[in-house]
């Protein structure tokens, strides 16, 4: 419901040693040998929750995994900022844009200075705002392990509260977002108690247009709406192959509240009232993406 | 043993691995200036500069702090003359129990280092990571628009 | 005392004298001190809301190398106390020992550790074994009543801890002679305070006797608690106050001052205790919550006759000052609106939750949320304007003042309102849809805050001025600054009636060894009674310095003025004499060769402060979300010896009101009453972001005759309107009336589609 680390015990945070591999094979020995061993790249998470299991700390910091780049792919490097994101150049236009508004969303500004995507992915809090937007867009994930390469659908990789497909060994090093034809749009909107807060909800919507109806659709939504966040897939087959219209932004809107698992008492909000939240979200951020897509 | 530079002096310090760089600060260094008010990111009293960024110094971990280059409010003003920041949150009232002003100063130095015309709301986004319980915000703002006006005029 | 606009220094927006220190870092607080060999104090706390300690095994952790002393209940002094016992003031409940006897709320107080880091500390806590048998918990005031609820203290029949009445006139008369009655209920939450220094303090317990440090608010109060729980002397006992990093209420009291002393007396050795914030907002103090049930009965014209206030007030786990909060809450409105018929019964009540002490505004903003509310609901059923209503009611000048029984000598509530309308556009609204999902509304409340607590206590407070041999003045004043700026406010005193400029001034405060009595920083007196106390000592100061400089110059004392470190004729100033030389003569032909003054203050009314807040808000009929746009306040204050530290309490409490109204409230478990939002990610405060695009502040001058240059109280009073014109205001712009605070964008949501639904 809320963070473990605000007991009044303090937690006995004490590992042992901190590892500063110079390379990922480095770093993913190190997660191999050691049972206790875990990731620290910002730390803006690591350093709040202080789990007290934690006897070895692999600080990847120094890794070459900062960049924004893009080839076929767009590739984010796991340990690029937050910050980055909110600036790069190659996130202002597009459907790419709704990356950079969740990262505008994020935290605050000197959290977004050290915090990084792979941190934000890995931790895998359903009211992170990096995940939607990239789920939203067929994001891909690259792991490393000590014997194999996976390449993992985003969507797919988060499968419970705090609880990821990374194995004990494996360390995230990139995420890889498909390029989309030009009539395609997304937007990311952040419901919040204030303006600095986790999300109560959060929702991405990307839609590719082909002429008037919408070929495409993703809808994510995410904040305290369940284990994890959630991809409506009745909210896409509901916009899908229409064009848009009230009634059936309405009807969307509809689906994926229903969706929604909610825990039945947050001291955030109630069940009820993030389920009105989700339908305002989705009429506006499927609106938006409408309107970016056609845009152009 | 880390290596790091603040306000351009060396220090060489012995850390435990779960030794957060405020700790460094204020109980290695004796720089007592940053504060600590949570801990947890949230309140921003912490705030310094690492390698030209604004950053939480209660979530930077000592180890990764190795090599690296930090502002703190202390290293602000030279030769007893006061940064443009430091005398205009002094003359414009943003001061009253000081406890945020350190971080909420460095905050600010980050954002005009970046930006030396500033909106308002982006200033405001810049503050976004300072709580301050006393002023409401309101002279630290119209401070801070003072000292960019001054450093531009400068 | 003399009405004069020609002041050099009060009344001038002048930079706070610690203001450099602050904005440098070099300012020392609490929580910044080391002394060599100096321990570290933490503090086991019972997991359990209401429990028997049974047994407690500290062999682990003192086995820990490190680990200095540990102390639990066998080891303190059997001393019960209050630890908001003011020296002065009526009694209160002593329900206390340094550690708990009995667990009472998740949270108490059951081991202390002292060890060479905090770490050690840390690791001792966990080493520590209790044996808890677990009791049956209350965590609701009305429950805690009814009977065979658990007893929390043996004391207390039904938990009551105090039971409040104040009778003014007769309400059933004034009721039958009503044209309109309205009767209504509203919840309050608990507040934190959250000044962003934690509690801490540092003791040093040698045979010299026993220094502590603290960020406190009232540090003659901890020092003679301490001195009586640990068996001292008071002049054993010295407590100084460093820079504090905000207060609001939260360090009213004395909190772990006597468990560091106690460690440090056994350790040989210094001993710092410093709160996280997690302890801080689990087991330190909230504002007091509850229920707010009123009945007021009005005359077709709007005239109030009679007015009847209900409080059920959560004390918690302990009294602390429950009782004082509790009576405070019933005399507010006395301050505010002719009453002639009032009547108020008020009860606070043990439960098993963290206890609810001092925080700004001391149960004023509780019922001014309900009443100010009330009456708009009036003006509307009467078809007045709710601006007219206020002024029909509200005290002026002349008017007898119920809690001193002599008159109200300076009121400028009606200017305060008047000029509000003015600046918020009342008469000249925009238009009330602003978007096909957003709407407008405009909203306003008053309040007055009482400067002190007279008659309930008598305050007095001292001062000296020292004048050096260079003519610069030391300044020794009791009082506490923290974060208000009381240390500037009565260095500008002292300069101006000796004619120096503030950086002829130093000032030391709050030192009980070396500064004369002051009670502490609460109840908005300070500016007020130390004020006087300093201006008392700073002529006693003047009036020895002409009297010399009268026989250095051969005239009469009446004939002279000093001003910059000169004394000079006011007929013909080239005929003077400087300070030094004045000083210099008289070390050869004085009686006394140095002058010291001396001031004593004794507060000898009650005036409060008054204060109209207005605002323009949007409001979003699809989410709940409220957004103010302009905020207007309109102060009251006499007149204001620094308006830039005035502005600055005006706009700091528009920013904690507004979070009282919108978005704060400690939050308890339903199982454990434990405070479940104890960081800030949970409890939320107003970001920069959300604060009003336009805030204006006004000072309404008025002159009060018994304060220093005419000035009264400021700084808790803005606390109080704010949540109700936000009320106000929504209902203005959708038409709903929110009666449970916080008004969170769910709750406005939920009460928005309740009323849709009818």
């Amino acid at each position: 419901m809320f963070s473990k680390n605000h007991s009044l015990m303090q937690k006995l945070f004490r590992p042992k040693e901190c590892f500063r591999p110079k390379s990922v094979e480095e770093a993913v020995s190190f997660l191999d040998k050691y049972d206790n061993a875990k990731v620290i790249a910002g730390g803006t998470d690591l350093l709040v929750d202080k789990p007290p299991e934690v006897e070895y700390l692999v600080d990847i910091s120094c890794l070459n995994l900062r960049y924004v780049t893009i080839d076929e792919f767009l590739r984010i490097g796991a340990l690029t900022t937050i910050r980055d994101l909110e600036i790069s150049p190659l996130l202002k236009g597009g459907p790419y844009l709704a990356i950079s508004e969740a990262a505008r969303s994020f935290g605050s500004l000197p959290i977004r200075n050290t915090a990084t995507v792979g941190g934000n992915i890995c931790n895998a809090i359903s009211s992170a705002d990096i995940p939607p937007p990239l789920v939203a867009l067929d994001a891909k994930v690259k792991v490393v392990g000590p014997r194999e390469e996976r390449i993992l659908p985003l969507g797919e990789f988060f499968v419970g509260n705090r609880q990821t497909l990374l194995r004990k060994n494996e360390l995230l090093v990139e995420v890889q977002v498909p390029q989309f034809p030009p009539n395609t749009g997304a937007a990311f909107i952040k419901f919040a108690r204030t303006s600095i807060d986790l999300a109560l909800v959060n929702m991405a919507v990307k839609i590719t247009l082909e002429g008037e109806l919408m070929k495409q659709v993703r809808v994510v939504v995410g904040g305290g709406v369940g284990p994890t966040l959630i991809r409506s897939k009745k909210a896409e087959e509901i916009l899908e192959n229409q064009k848009i219209n009230e009634k059936i932004l309405d009807e969307a809107a509809e689906a994926v509240s229903a969706e929604l698992r909610p825990r039945p008492t947050s001291i955030r909000g109630s069940g009820e009232y993030k389920r009105e939240i989700s339908k305002v979200l989705l009429r506006s951020a499927a609106l938006q993406a409408w309107e970016r897509a056609r845009g152009g | 043993m880390i290596k790091l530079e603040v306000n351009g002096e060396q220090y060489e310090v012995d850390v435990k691995p779960y030794w957060t760089l405020l700790y460094v600060l204020r109980e290695k260094l004796g720089l007592k200036g940053t504060k600590n008010g949570c801990g947890e990111g949230d309140c921003g009293a912490c705030t310094v500069i690492m390698d030209g960024k604004s950053v939480h110094s209660c979530l930077v971990l000592a180890v990764q702090a190795d090599g690296k280059k930090i502002l703190t409010i202390e290293g602000l003003a030279k030769e007893g003359k006061l940064h443009p920041l430091q005398e205009a949150f002094v003359e414009h009232g943003a001061i009253q129990c000081g406890f945020c002003t350190p971080g909420m100063i460095m905050a600010a130095k980050a954002l005009l280092d970046e930006n030396p015309n500033p909106t308002r709301e982006e200033i405001r986004e810049a503050i976004s990571g300072n709580i301050c319980r006393c002023t409401g915000y309101v002279k630290i703002i119209k401070a801070i628009e003072a000292a960019a006006k001054k450093l531009r005029g400068s | 005392m003399e009405k004069d606009s020609a002041f050099l220094v009060v009344g001038k927006k002048l930079p706070r004298v610690d203001a450099i220190a602050k904005a440098t870092g070099q300012a020392k607080y609490s929580v910044d001190l080391e002394l060599p060999g100096m321990l570290h104090g933490k503090i086991l706390r019972s997991p359990h809301p209401h429990a028997k300690i049974v047994r407690i095994d500290t062999s682990e952790a003192e086995k820990l190398p490190g680990v200095k002393a540990i102390l639990t209940f066998k080891d303190i002094p059997k001393v019960k106390f209050n630890p908001s016992t003011r020296y002065n003031f009526p009694p209160l409940p002593e329900d206390a020992y340094i550690l708990a006897d009995k667990a009472r709320f998740v949270g108490d107080e059951i081991a202390a550790v002292a060890a060479e880091s905090e770490e050690i500390a840390e690791e001792a806590l966990s080493l520590i074994k209790v044996e808890y048998e677990k009791l049956p918990a209350v965590f609701d005031p009305e429950e805690a009543m009814k009977p065979g609820a658990p007893k929390i203290h043996d004391w207390a029949d039904n938990n009551i801890v105090a039971r409040i009445s104040v009778n003014q006139g007769d309400v059933e008369k004034g009721f039958k002679e009503a044209d309109l009655i309205l009767e209504d209920e509203f919840k309050v939450q608990p507040q934190h305070h959250c000044a962003l220094e934690p509690h801490a303090c540092v003791a040093h317990y040698t045979s010299e006797g026993l220094t502590i440090w603290s960020s406190t608010q009232v540090p003659f109060q901890v020092r003679n608690l301490v001195a009586k729980i640990l068996d001292l002397p008071i002049h054993k006992v010295r407590v100084i106050k460093p820079h504090v990093g905000g207060g609001f209420g939260g360090k009213d009291e004395m909190f772990h001052e006597a468990l560091a002393a106690l460690l440090s007396k056994r350790t040989g050795r210094p001993v710092k205790i410093e709160l996280t914030r997690a302890e801080v907002f689990s087991a330190t103090r909230t504002r007091h919550s509850g229920k707010e049930r009123v009945k007021i009965g009005f005359k077709k014209d709007g005239t109030i006759v009679a007015l009847h206030l209900e409080t059920i007030f959560n004390a918690g786990a302990y009294s602390a000052a429950s009782p004082r909060i509790t009576r405070a809450n019933g005399v507010r409105a006395l301050g505010l609106y002719r009453l002639p018929n009032y009547r108020f019964d008020g009860y606070c009540v043990y439960t098993n939750v963290v206890p609810a002490g001092a925080f700004r505004g001391y149960g004023n903003p509780q019922q001014g949320f309900a009443i100010e509310q009330m009456l708009d609901m009036a003006a509307e059923k009467l078809g007045i304007d709710p601006i007219e209503i206020r002024l029909k009611n509200v005290v002026r000048v002349g008017d007898p003042n119920p809690l001193t029984k002599g008159i109200f000598e300076s009121v400028g509530i009606a200017d305060c309102i008047k000029k509000g309308a003015e600046l918020i556009g009342w008469q000249r609204r925009k238009p009330k849809i602003i978007s096909n999902t957003k709407r407008r509304g405009y909203g306003m409340a008053i309040a007055a805050h009482w400067t002190s607590v007279a008659p309930y206590a008598q305050e007095y407070v001292g001062a000296v001025v020292n004048i050096n041999p260079d003519g610069t003045i030391n300044l020794m004043v009791g009082a506490s600054d923290i974060g208000q700026g009381s240390d500037t406010v009565m260095c500008q005193i002292a300069a101006e009636i000796l004619g120096l400029s503030l950086s002829d001034v130093s000032i030391i405060a709050a030192d009980t060894a070396v500064t004369p009595w002051d009670a502490g920083s609460y109840s908005s007196k300070t500016t007020h009674i130390a004020g006087n106390a300093v201006r008392l000592a700073a002529i006693d100061a003047k009036n020895k310095l002409l009297t010399e400089a009268a026989k250095i110059l051969k005239v009469d004392k009446e004939e002279l003025e000093c001003k910059d470190k000169k004394v000079f004729l006011k007929s013909d100033p080239s005929k003077s004499v400087s300070v030094p030389e004045i000083i210099n003569w008289m070390k050869l032909n004085s009686e006394e060769p140095w002058i010291i003054g001396k001031g004593v203050y004794k507060m000898i009314t009650n005036c409060p402060t008054y204060l109209a807040h207005f605002v323009e808000l949007s409001v979003d009929i699809q989410t709940g979300s409220v957004e103010v746009l302009k905020f207007v306040a309109c102060q009251d204050v006499g007149v204001a010896i620094n308006p830039l530290q005035v502005e600055g309490q005006m706009e700091g409490s528009i920013h904690m009101g507004m979070g009282y109204a919108l978005t704060e409230g400690i939050i308890f478990d339903k199982e454990t009453g434990k405070v479940l939002n104890n960081s800030f990610v949970d409890y939320k405060l107003i970001p920069p972001k959300d604060m009003p695009e336009e805030i204006i502040t006004e000072l309404i001058p008025t002159y009060e005759p018994t304060g220093p240059f005419g000035a009264k109280g400021c700084s808790e009073v803005g606390m109080t309107p704010v949540a109700p014109a936000i009320a106000n205001a929504i209902y203005d712009a959708i038409g709903i009336r929110i009666k449970e605070l916080p008004m969170s964008k769910e709750r406005v949501l939920t009460t928005f589609k309740r009323k849709n639904l009818k």
